[in-house]
C-alpha cells in the first residue's frame, strides 16, 4: 500500500489518464466484486455491479482528486447497486431477505464487508508477488489447506523441499500468518 | 462510507502486518464494541478454514484482472468516446446528488455515535477551505467569499475560482514568453489557522497550502526559472520543465530546487526545524551553504539555530496525508499532535499536566470535529481533555 503511488494515481486519474484508470480498475475490481457478492449472493451479478461502478467512476473522473474519494464512491455505488438488485428480485428467498436487511439497515455489515474485501485484496497481492514456484506451493498450503505430504506427492518433490518453500514464502510475506494462526 | 473507515482499515492492516500496540488494540476494541461486525471480522482473521474459503472466492474475482490481460470493460470504455463525452456533462450534477445522499446517510449514522461527543462542554468544527489572496496591485480577495469564475485579470494570467473552490491561474497564451522588459507582478495566497487551500500556478504546478501558510509567486514565470516563496506547510506537484527549474525559497537562506516532482515543505515558526519531504521525483535542498539531494521518502531537516542540514528517512503517510484530508500520527508525542490540532482547529492548548505517552491516530479524516480525535486519544487511558471555548485543556 504505497501511499505515494496512490497520490500520483489520483492526480493522473483526474486528468483522464487511461493507464491510471486501468490501475484503479485492477486495484478495485476484485474487491468490489467480492463486496457485492457478499451483499447479493450472486457471483455474476456481483461482477456486473463492480464493472458498472467502475465505469461510472471513469465517466466522472474529473470530479475525483484523492484515492479516498475514489474508494468511497466505488463502494457507495456498489452498495446501492446491490440494494437495487435485491429489491428488484420478483422472488426473494430468505437469504435475499436477510441480505437486504443487512445491506439496508446494518451499517457495520457494510463497513466490515468493505474492510474484509480490502484486506483480502492485500493478502492476495502479497501472495501474487511471490516467485512462481513458491507461489504455487504456498497457495496449496494456504488456500487449499493441503498437507506437506499431499503437496510433495502432487508436485513429485521431496517433503523437505515443500517445507523449505513454505519457510521461504513466510519470510517474504509481510503478513503474520503464523502469529495469527492461519498457517501452522 | 463511514468517515472513520480508513482509520479502522489501517488498524486491521497493521494487525495483519506487524501486530497492534496496546493503545492501538484498545482503539480497535472500542470500534468493535460499537460495530459488532468488526469483531467477527477480527475473529475471522485467525480462523483458517474461513479465510481459506474467502480467499478461494476472492481469487475467482481476481483472476480476471491479471496484469497484461485486456479486459472487455476497459476496452469498451476507452473505445467508446462518444459515450464518454455526454456523460461528463452530466457528471457534476449526478455527483452532487450522490454526495448529498452520502452525507444524509452519514448524518443519520452519526446521530447515535455523537452522543459520545456531548461529554465535552462544547465541540469545535474542523477547518476548511479558507484563504486570502493579495493581488499585484495590493487588492485583497477573501477566497471563500468570492463567487466562482473569474476572480482577477492580471498581466500574464487570469485567476479563476473553480466549481470545487480551487484557484487556477491561466497563463495568457497571446503574451510573448520573453517578457523580461515588463515589470513583474506578484501575488500572495495566505491561509489562516483553520484554513487550507489548493491552487494551480500559471505553469500548471499545483500547490496545497495547509493551515497558517503562505505562497508568493509571479503572475507569469520567467523563461529562465520559476521561483516562489513559501512559509508554513505547502505540498507541491510540480510540472516538469527541464529548461526552467522550479525553486522554492523558505525564509531567506533555504532554496529547494526541483525538476518535476512532488514534495512537501514544512516551515512553521513554532517548530525547531523546517523540513522538506520528497514524495516522488528529485529535489535538491540548499541551506547554510550546504546542499543535499533527496530521493523519495527522504526528508531534509534544516535547523536555523545550529545551521544543521540533515537527511532522514520518514514515513510518507505521516508527512503528506494532510493533503489528502487525513491526520496520520504514528506513535507521536502528544505535543506534536496538539500543535497540528491547534493549527487546524484554530484552538489554544493548555497543559495542566505533562503527558509522556505517545499516541496513534491513523488516517482520521481532517473534517471530523475535534471531539472525535480527543476521544480517540482518551481511549488509551493516558490522557484526558476538556474543551473550554476555543481552548483545549490537557490533563492526566
Amino acid at each position: 500500500m504505497d501511499k505515494m503511488g496512490k497520490t500520483d494515481l489520483a492526480v493522473e486519474f483526474q486528468k483522464g489518464d487511461r493507464e491510471a484508470f486501468t490501475q484503479i480498475y485492477r486495484m478495485y475490481y476484485p474487491s468490489l466484486s467480492y463486496f457485492s457478492y457478499n451483499l447479493t449472493g450472486d457471483m455474476s451479478q456481483a461482477e456486473d455491479i463492480a464493472s458498472e461502478s467502475l465505469s461510472k467512476l471513469w465517466q466522472r473522473h474529473s470530479g475525483f482528486n484523492t484515492q479516498a474519494s475514489i474508494k468511497s464512491f466505488l463502494y457507495t455505488t456498489a452498495r446501492n447497486a446491490s440494494l437495487n438488485y435485491l429489491k428488484s428480485l420478483r422472488v426473494r428467498t430468505s437469504v435475499h431477505e436477510e441480505l437486504l436487511y443487512l445491506a439496508e439497515k446494518k451499517d457495520d455489515y457494510i463497513l466490515g464487508n468493505m474492510i474484509q474485501a480490502q484486506l483480502l485484496k492485500y493478502i492476495y497481492d502479497e501472495i501474487e508477488v511471490l516467485p512462481p514456484r513458491l507461489k504455487e506451493i504456498f497457495k496449496m498450503i494456504f488456500e487449499e489447506g493441503l498437507s506437506t505430504a499431499e503437496i510433495a506427492s502432487k508436485m513429485k518433490i521431496r517433503e523437505q523441499s515443500v517445507r523449505n518453500a513454505k519457510r521461504k514464502a513466510l519470510d517474504i510475506l509481510k503478513i503474520r500468518l503464523i502469529e495469527l494462526g492461519l498457517v501452522k | 462510507m463511514h468517515p472513520e473507515s480508513e482509520h479502522i482499515e489501517a488498524l486491521f492492516l497493521k494487525h495483519l502486518q506487524q501486530g497492534l500496540s496496546e493503545t492501538e488494540m484498545r482503539q480497535l476494541e472500542a470500534w468493535m464494541e460499537q460495530f459488532p461486525e468488526l469483531r467477527s471480522l477480527f475473529e475471522k482473521l485467525s480462523d483458517t478454514p474461513r479465510i481459506q474459503h474467502d480467499m478461494r472466492v476472492f481469487r475467482q474475482f481476481a483472476k480476471h484482472t491479471q496484469p497484461g490481460e485486456k479486459d472487455p470493460l476497459i476496452r469498451k470504455l476507452f473505445h467508446n468516446q462518444l459515450f464518454h463525452i455526454p456523460a461528463r456533462i452530466a457528471a457534476v450534477f449526478v455527483l452532487l446528488i450522490l454526495s448529498l445522499a452520502a452525507s444524509v446517510y452519514l448524518f443519520n449514522h452519526f446521530t447515535d455515535g455523537s452522543q459520545l461527543a456531548t461529554r465535552y462542554a462544547n465541540d469545535i468544527p474542523a477547518g476548511g477551505n479558507k484563504a486570502v489572496l493579495t493581488l499585484g496591485d495590493g487588492r485583497t480577495v477573501v477566497l471563500e467569499d468570492v463567487s466562482r469564475g473569474l476572480v482577477a485579470d492580471q498581466p500574464d494570467s487570469k485567476v479563476i475560482k473553480e466549481e470545487d473552490g480551487r484557484l487556477i491561474y491561466q497563463a495568457d497564451t497571446d503574451v510573448k514568453s520573453d517578457n523580461s522588459g515588463t515589470k513583474k507582478s506578484f501575488n500572495m495566497i495566505r491561509t489562516p489557522r483553520g484554513g487550507s487551500y489548493q491552487i494551480t500556478l500559471p505553469d500548471g504546478t499545483r500547490a496545497w497550502l495547509n493551515a497558517a501558510s503562505s505562497l508568493r509567486f509571479p503572475t507569469g514565470f520567467d523563461s529562465g526559472q520559476r521561483v516562489v516563496e513559501a512559509s508554513g506547510e505547502v505540498y507541491f506537484d510540480v510540472v516538469e520543465d527541464k529548461n526552467r527549474p522550479f525553486r522554492v525559497k523558505l525564509r531567506d537562506h533555504v532554496v529547494v530546487e526541483v525538476l518535476g516532482t512532488e514534495f512537501n515543505i514544512n516551515d512553521f515558526e513554532d517548530e525547531q526545524t523546517f523540513n522538506t519531504t520528497l514524495a516522488s521525483g528529485k529535489v535538491i535542498a540548499r541551506a547554510f551553504g550546504k546542499q543535499i539531494i533527496l530521493v523519495p521518502g527522504q526528508q531534509a531537516q534544516m535547523n536555523p539555530s545550529t545551521s544543521a542540514l540533515q537527511v532522514k528517512e520518514v514515513n510518507l503517510l505521516a508527512e503528506i496525508s494532510w493533503k489528502d484530508g487525513y491526520f496520520y500520527f504514528d506513535d507521536q508525542p502528544l505535543k506534536v499532535i496538539m500543535k497540528r490540532i491547534a493549527r487546524w482547529y484554530n484552538v489554544e492548548v493548555e497543559y495542566r499536566d505533562s503527558i509522556d505517552s505517545r499516541f496513534n491516530l491513523l488516517m482520521l479524516p481532517r473534517d471530523l470535529p475535534v471531539s472525535r480525535l480527543l476521544e480517540m486519544m482518551e481511549l488509551t487511558g493516558h490522557v484526558k481533555f476538556n474543551i473550554e471555548g476555543r481552548r483545549i485543556i490537557v490533563m492526566k
